[in-house]
């Protein structure tokens, strides 16, 4: 989500509610500056009025990724366009091919693509696990098909696939067939 | 009594996976699945530790209604609303209560003592976050004769108990790191004395003293929050003032490494408090433990007056409220019209409580109520404690969010309709 707060559009980069049970509730915002990228503390009641910057949205397929960029599809008008990995660095781990998103751009640029809250990945490298291993927890790290690395149960095998929460980066359950 | 659980259950899994010789697959899922399990086990512990402690102190577990037809007015909580059905007579609206607070009240007021609960409590259109579920535990106890320093100490022992149970739980590397941080005594620090050390602003000088000052007092305390560069906008109430800085920049700059309970809240943010004679501040607390805040007490008001007043005005702000609801008209009564029973009509300081009707009347008299009056007698002075049982929970298992420990938490209930899955 964005923000037109200060004469400057802002994203919402983390937004914490805090409801202090006697009183006003509050929104904890961090933004972060579309054009200079600076990050800036907010603390916004829950029924002040904010502006939202007019950005605009639209479902695009990701094709792939190369050095610099991520290219997408407009899945209505099959356009294609790229955007620069500079400040999304940690999408690659989540973009996966063929799969449609929200891209957001404000003033002709893409500024956020939204990932889903979970998403499936295959399991690409995992090690067998040592038969007793108790003592490191029960888990260990594997590779998921984009890169990224998660600690999971020790029973998940290489080519299995298992649902990533997206937001804490962390396993959430083994997904059979 | 360090862990005799744990060596039992180390056992019990070392045992389980290799029975016969060899390894036991199932045996070992259970224990990949420790977490969740972990989760179970702890909140089944917790509550055995909540009624152990409470039941050595003679304290009487209650159950109050989660549904109601009317609540006490909070106009910073919303509620859910749902309806009866009767068969013949058509329907009627319902809520579910956002805290037991006024049904134990009642309780007390019959003459019951002191007395704890752990039950459900509700609250509507609260963000979906890593602190609030709309349906959540919680644990409130009260101590009649009592003031909001007599229910610290409590609370001291109270985490002092739940901490020797929770080492019995089988230890983890990641969870338990939050125990440290619960380990009483708690660090004791007034309100003036957060706002001095994080905010650099002496909250006395604006904090008003009675309803009259608080308009001067907010544009007082905007004008200098302005001045200083903290968080403030023009046209808050004094209550949104204060809580602008104190979300803002006090709370998130406590320090974490012990229990911190912030005592002696302003008068400025209304509640069921009693006032501090000659200051602007109520004998009211509020427990945080690693940054979160988790428990709640007052010195609770019993005064006609002061109590008339809040419901007048918390429920005048309830009408504008998303989901505005029927007020507990008849728990009102409790102070205004009903007779005192000898020897409990008197504050917490011993004083007589003022009757105002001056004649004692019977409840027959007191005024129409969707909800009837529960006791004869007058309120008894004591002090009340609300904790969060999940948050609590979250503390003991070094949890980041109350999902963690929550079965089946509301998000995940709700993930299929609200995220977007384009795969």
């Amino acid at each position: 989500m964005c923000l037109f707060m200060k004469n400057a559009p802002y994203m919402v980069v983390e937004r914490e509610f805090v409801n202090p049970g006697k009183g006003s509730a509050f929104v904890r915002l961090k933004l972060k500056s579309l054009t200079t990228g600076q990050t800036l503390q907010e603390t916004i009641k829950s029924n002040d009025s904010v502006e939202e910057a007019d950005v605009a949205d639209r479902n695009a397929q990701f094709m792939y990724a190369d050095e610099s960029d991520y290219h997408f599809m407009d899945t209505e008008n099959y356009e294609q366009f790229a955007v620069p990995r500079e400040g999304m660095e940690d999408k690659q781990f989540y973009l996966q091919e063929g799969h449609t998103y929200y891209v957001t751009e404000w003033g002709g640029k893409v500024i956020d693509v939204k990932i889903p809250y979970k998403i499936v990945l295959k399991v690409k490298e995992a090690h067998e696990a040592l038969k007793g291993d108790t003592v490191s927890g029960a888990t260990k790290t594997v590779v998921l098909e984009t890169g990224l690395s998660v600690r999971v149960p020790i029973f998940i095998k290489q080519g299995e696939r298992v649902m990533i929460n997206t937001e804490t980066k962390e396993y959430v359950e083994r997904v059979n067939s | 009594m360090v862990s005799v659980w744990s060596v039992v259950f180390l056992f019990r899994v070392a045992g389980g996976c290799f029975a016969a010789g060899s390894f036991s697959f199932r045996a070992f899922l259970l224990y990949t699945f420790r977490m969740r399990f972990d989760g179970i086990r702890a909140r089944s512990m917790l509550a055995a530790a909540v009624r152990a402690f409470f039941f050595a102190r003679n304290y009487l577990e209650v159950e109050t209604p989660l549904l109601a037809p009317a609540l006490i007015p909070e106009s910073a909580i919303e509620v859910f609303r749902t309806s009866f059905e009767h068969p013949w007579r058509g329907a009627r609206d319902m809520y579910l209560a956002p805290s037991p607070e006024l049904w134990m009240k009642r309780l007390l007021a019959e003459g019951f003592g002191n007395m704890f609960q752990i039950c459900k409590a509700f609250r509507n259109a609260e963000s979906l976050g890593e602190r609030h579920n709309p349906e959540f535990t919680i644990l409130e106890y009260y101590t009649v004769d009592a003031g909001y320093l007599d229910s610290l100490r409590l609370t001291e022992d109270f985490f002092g108990c739940v901490l020797d149970a929770a080492a019995a739980l089988p230890a983890d590397p990641g969870a338990g790191k939050g125990l440290g941080r619960l380990r009483p005594p708690f660090r004791r620090v007034s309100m003036a004395e957060v706002f001095r050390a994080h905010a650099g602003l002496d909250l006395a000088a604006f904090a008003p003293r009675c309803a009259e000052e608080a308009p001067g007092a907010a544009k007082a305390l905007t004008r200098e929050a302005l001045g200083k560069g903290l968080p403030a906008k023009e046209g808050d109430s004094w209550e949104a003032a204060f809580n602008r800085i104190f979300v803002g920049a006090v709370e998130p700059a406590l320090p974490q490494d012990r229990p911190l309970a912030i005592l002696d809240y302003p008068r400025g943010v209304r509640c069921l408090a009693r006032d501090i004679p000659d200051s602007p501040w109520n004998e009211r607390w509020e427990l945080y433990a690693g940054g979160m805040e988790i428990a709640n007490c007052f010195t609770e008001e019993t005064g006609a007056e002061k109590l008339a007043a809040y419901f007048r005005e918390e429920a005048a702000l309830k009408r504008g409220a998303i989901v505005p609801h029927a007020i507990d008209e008849g728990f009102m009564a409790l102070y205004t019209g009903n007779r005192a029973a000898p020897g409990r009509a008197r504050d917490w300081r011993g004083a007589e409580q003022p009757r105002p009707d001056g004649r004692g009347r019977s409840d027959s008299a007191a005024p129409e109520s969707p909800v009837p009056a529960a006791g004869r007698n007058a309120p008894i002075s004591s002090s009340g404690v609300a904790v969060g049982f999940d948050r609590l929970l979250m503390a003991i298992l070094g949890e980041a969010a109350i999902g963690g420990v929550i079965l089946f938490p509301f998000s995940d209930m709700l993930a299929p309709t609200l995220t977007r899955n384009r795969g």
